[in-house]
């Protein structure tokens, strides 16, 4: 039952996420698990997610979902990951007074957020892994590229499409 | 806005199901996170499909493979932007690196690291706030 499958896998994705590129480690992990995309996919489809409109996890979803399973996999994905922000959200505007300023919730994401950092990172690294080094050696000419946009990135306010399209110019001549 | 960035999921989605939900209900809060997510199923669809008849370009290859390294800085960012909203002790640093070595060196799922961050964060910083000392 792949399209169950689908569902249920961007059901935990959107459970255990935080929006935006926290989903990344829990992505990566569902999809090469499953044996929906490769790594190298999956670094494409972050970069498609970021120039797109739309969040990653509902582009991820459609993305993954259409190559698995054609269009009902897209849509079963999609549904799979509104499903979590859908039913809490809810519940929350029920309670909407309750949980404003809940202090048990504050000390959960206290937990929380360092955690998903250090998932970010510790995916950054896997993910370096898979894209510098093909098995016959480094690839200084990606590193490279890497590094440019990391700067510039890090020491200007240059925004992420425009990040991405010089990579894709750099990718061009050097790659 | 500051109701929704707490809630697990996509923070969008949140935002757009309690403006919904206060509107007009269970059903407003459906309509919205359709209306919000289809101009982004739709966009995706189009790149999928030529992600997947031109993939194999020698092109349009070397492009995905300049984009892919851009994705590592991306992501090092964010985490960079996390920085301040996390580590706001030495019990934080601690956290962020357990989850680190964790995540790089093991198989562990992820939901049970994040699940155990939460747990292990409401038992820490319970106690530091009913001890007095924050």
């Amino acid at each position: 039952m792949v399209l169950l499958r689908l569902f249920l896998s961007f059901m935990k994705i959107g459970f255990f996420s935080f929006g935006g590129l926290t989903m990344i480690p829990v992505i990566n992990d569902e999809v090469l698990t499953y044996g929906w995309m490769t790594a190298d996919e999956v670094m494409d489809i972050v970069a498609v997610a970021e120039m797109t409109p739309g969040s990653l996890g509902i582009n991820c979803a459609t993305f993954v979902g259409l190559r698995t399973a054609g269009v009902l996999g897209a849509v079963c994905a999609s549904l799979g990951v509104m499903t979590p922000s859908l039913t809490l959200c809810m519940l929350a505007a029920h309670f909407i007074l309750k949980l404003k300023g809940n202090q048990t919730m504050e000390h959960a994401m206290k937990g929380v957020r360092p955690v998903s950092m250090g998932m970010l990172l510790a995916v950054a690294v896997t993910l370096s892994q898979s894209t510098f080094w093909t098995g016959t050696g480094i690839q200084w000419n990606l590193i490279v590229i890497a590094a440019v946009c990391g700067i510039l990135m890090f020491k200007t306010k240059i925004t992420i499409p425009k990040t991405i399209l010089l990579a894709a110019i750099l990718g061009l001549i050097l790659g | 806005m500051s109701l929704a960035k707490p809630f697990l999921g996509v923070m969008i989605i949140n935002m757009s199901v309690l403006c919904g939900y206060m509107m007009e209900g269970g059903a407003g809060a459906l309509a919205a996170a359709f209306g919000l997510s289809a101009p982004a199923i739709i966009a995706i669809a189009v790149v999928a499909y030529l992600y997947g008849t031109l993939k194999n370009n020698v092109y349009v290859a070397k492009v995905l493979s300049g984009v892919r390294c851009v994705v590592i800085p991306i992501i090092l960012n964010a985490a960079w932007k996390l920085k301040d909203k996390s580590l706001t002790s030495k019990t934080a640093y601690v956290f962020l690196i357990v989850a680190f070595i964790i995540c790089a060196f093991t198989n562990i799922s992820k939901p049970l690291v994040i699940v155990a961050g939460a747990l292990l964060g409401l038992a820490v910083w319970r106690g530091v706030e009913s001890d007095g000392a924050a």
